[in-house]
């Protein structure tokens, strides 16, 4: 999955991760389910290492704590708003009560 | 021959032992059906995150958080990085699926375990649980049916999912009982076998190398100890006892709603010691008024972070709304190799008289004030009180007090609703026995925790085999403190919330002293109501007086026992 998305057709936009846990277990599959429900393969990046974003061990695996700056890039017809929403899920922290 | 471990859960089982294996090393083979074998890993997935799914159903009915640990868990069963991953081992390479889920869960493991967050590491742990789980399938471990009849699951370690698991399934009646090698009265495992009401031993050393398989055993919940090739009739006798204790307990919890007065009209408060939130409902049931002690420190146990204030508050909200009663709020008692990761100090050469309870909240001033801060928070819904842990000193107590009108001064100012919460000390060393009339004086209530006045007051290391023998309760030398401690407490209220409440001999001597605040674990509550019921406090003056002359505990016992043997002889058991 490293470097699929070619930069030049990908939406890409980078958010910082600002809820207290990070993306942690709960909050990975929130973005996982979220993922899902758009055609676009969709990648996150973080410090040079990438992950499919439909897999939860995979965002698992970038081990983003509070205050990490991850890139999202989505690839296919409804790129855009699956970055949109990606973007918002981050900004409202997974919808945790902080 | 008899094993020795600590009491997880109470209660006599009876049963053949089922051992399982200790985890090794996957084997690695090659296969020929390359795709069959892929089918047969793909298949047990899917068996390991039902079973998985079931465990944390069943965790989640008795309100255990040990489901929280299996989400987690759940969610990676489902990730197709795992289980494409291993099919791709599988594929290329001609290995066999356990060696193929060994090679991933190894490489999943490595980024976690060098995260810097202890989030991250920690689910380090999850991964390889999940690892285990499923070679487990694969080896087809769990569909080998438990033996008929009743059995006794015998472990190195079961994970709380392993326990929910096997109790959750339809398997379960089968199962009479467990007993590991790892673990302590406060693990997990304890805590999922309490809230399963399984009889349960753990930490017994040398477990797997003592007990052959279809051993038969006999676990005793309520002393720790297990038996081995126990004979047929000394099994019918336990289990005639555990069966008669049942009956007594049923038969007693059904009329629990009597007033717990003695004879000659002194209400005795009889409450209840709880670990888990979720017991609060079952004290309630079985008549306790009120929570004597709640152990906060489960809070804290095998986490990374403390738990936050808003989370303490959801916590002690449900136990204040499930408690008929006041509830004493216990701060945390934790020494310090038991703090959360992020805060955990080295483990101390002598840990019983380093830096511990009270000790230990004071050097983590942030700890104790958020613990503080949700306590009065939740004093605002109900009847709330503080008790502070191994008090050694007036100082120290007063600087706790300190710390509660701080935090008291900071809810007032930021608007947030706070309750009245009366602090108390917990009488447990020797010194804040000696000095009981100075913290009686400051105090709102005292509690005797008479396991840890037993191991100071003798120096008696409760875990050393070869001096338990001396640590008795009923040592006149206890009983002499805990004379002292009553009659210098004066008109403050005064209980005892230790192991020594809840033995029925003993608890008349405690009454005759003085004590009239009672706190013991739910399933002592209903024959300790009894006995409070049966005798008279004059009487029980006459008792204690002689038990302060004795020459020993033995000595003590047989006077209590000439006394009210008779009386109390269904609630003695043999």
């Amino acid at each position: 999955m490293n470097g699929a998305l070619e930069p030049r057709d990908a939406v890409v936009a980078t958010f910082e991760v600002i809820n207290v846990l990070g993306l942690h277990a709960r909050a990975a599959a929130k973005l996982v389910r979220l993922a899902a429900t758009f055609e676009s393969d969709i990648e996150l990046r973080r410090d040079g290492q990438s992950a499919c974003c439909k897999s939860v061990m995979g965002v698992l695996l970038l081990c983003c704590e509070r205050g990490a700056t991850l890139e999202v890039r989505a690839l296919g017809d409804d790129a855009r708003s699956a970055v949109d929403a990606i973007g918002a899920l981050i900004a409202e922290r997974f919808g945790e009560a902080e | 021959m008899t094993l020795r471990g600590v009491a997880a859960s109470s209660g006599i089982a009876v049963g053949r032992a089922h051992v399982l294996p200790r985890p090794g090393r996957a084997p690695r083979r090659l296969v020929e059906d390359r795709d069959g074998e892929v089918g047969r890993l793909r298949r047990a997935i899917e068996e390991s995150r039902a079973d998985i799914e079931a465990a944390a159903a069943q965790l989640r009915v008795h309100g255990s958080d040990a489901a929280l640990v299996l989400d987690a868990q759940l969610l990676m069963h489902g990730d197709e990085m795992l289980a494409s991953a291993a099919a791709r081992e599988i594929a290329e390479d001609g290995l066999n699926a356990e060696w193929a889920i060994e090679q991933v869960v190894a490489r999943l493991r490595q980024p976690l375990e060098a995260s810097s967050s202890h989030y991250f590491r920690e689910r380090a742990q999850d991964v390889e649980q999940v690892g285990r789980h499923i070679r487990r399938h694969l080896r087809g471990e769990v569909e080998a049916p438990l033996p008929d009849g009743e059995v006794v699951l015998v472990a190195a370690d079961l994970t709380p999912a392993d326990v929910a698991r096997i109790l959750g399934s339809d398997r379960r009646a089968g199962v009479v009982g467990l007993v590991t090698e790892s673990g302590s009265a406060t693990s997990h495992t304890a805590i999922v076998a309490r809230a399963l009401r399984v009889p349960a031993v753990v930490g017994v050393a040398e477990l797997l190398e003592n007990v052959p398989v279809g051993a038969a055993l006999l676990i005793d919940g309520f002393a720790g100890t297990v038996r081995v090739d126990v004979s047929a009739e000394d099994a019918e006798r336990a289990r005639e006892r555990g069966e008669r204790h049942r009956t007594l307990t049923l038969e007693l919890v059904a009329r629990a709603d009597r007033p717990t007065t003695t004879t000659d009209d002194v209400a005795i408060a009889v409450r209840a010691n709880l670990d888990l939130s979720s017991e609060a409902a079952l004290a309630r049931d079985h008549g306790a008024r009120g929570v004597g002690l709640y152990r906060t420190e489960f809070l804290y146990l095998d986490r990374g972070a403390p738990p936050s204030e808003d989370e303490q508050l959801e916590v002690y909200r449900s136990v204040v709304q499930s408690t008929r009663g006041l509830v004493t709020f216990r701060a945390f008692d934790l020494g310090g190799d038991k703090l959360p990761k992020q805060e955990r100090l080295p483990p101390a050469p002598n840990p019983a008289l380093g830096l511990r309870g009270l000790r230990l909240a004071l050097r983590r001033p942030e700890m104790m004030r958020a613990q503080m801060r949700a306590i009065l928070r939740v004093a605002a819904l109900g009847d709330v009180r503080l008790l502070l842990p191994l008090v050694t000193t007036l100082g120290e107590f007063r600087e706790a007090l300190e710390v509660m009108a701080r935090c008291r001064a900071e809810l007032h100012d930021a608007g947030v609703e706070y309750g009245v919460c009366p602090v108390g000390a917990m009488v447990e060393v020797p010194s804040a026995a000696l000095i009981a009339d100075r913290l009686a004086a400051e105090a709102a209530f005292l509690s005797v925790g008479t396991n840890d006045l037993v191991q100071y007051t003798l120096a008696v290391d409760r875990t050393h085999p070869d001096v338990t023998h001396l640590g008795q309760a009923l040592d006149p030398a206890v009983l002499r403190l805990l004379a002292m401690v009553s009659d210098r407490a004066l008109a403050t209220p005064l209980g005892c919330c230790g192991d020594m409440a809840a033995d029925p001999l003993a608890l008349p001597v405690l009454l005759g002293l003085g004590y009239r605040e009672i706190s013991v674990p739910v399933p002592a509550l209903p024959i300790v109501q009894e006995v409070v019921r049966r005798v008279a406090v004059a009487e029980l003056e006459t008792l204690a007086k002689a038990s302060l002359e004795a020459h020993s505990a033995s000595e003590v016992r047989r006077v209590v026992r000439e006394h009210l043997g008779e009386r109390l002889a269904d609630l003695i058991g043999p």
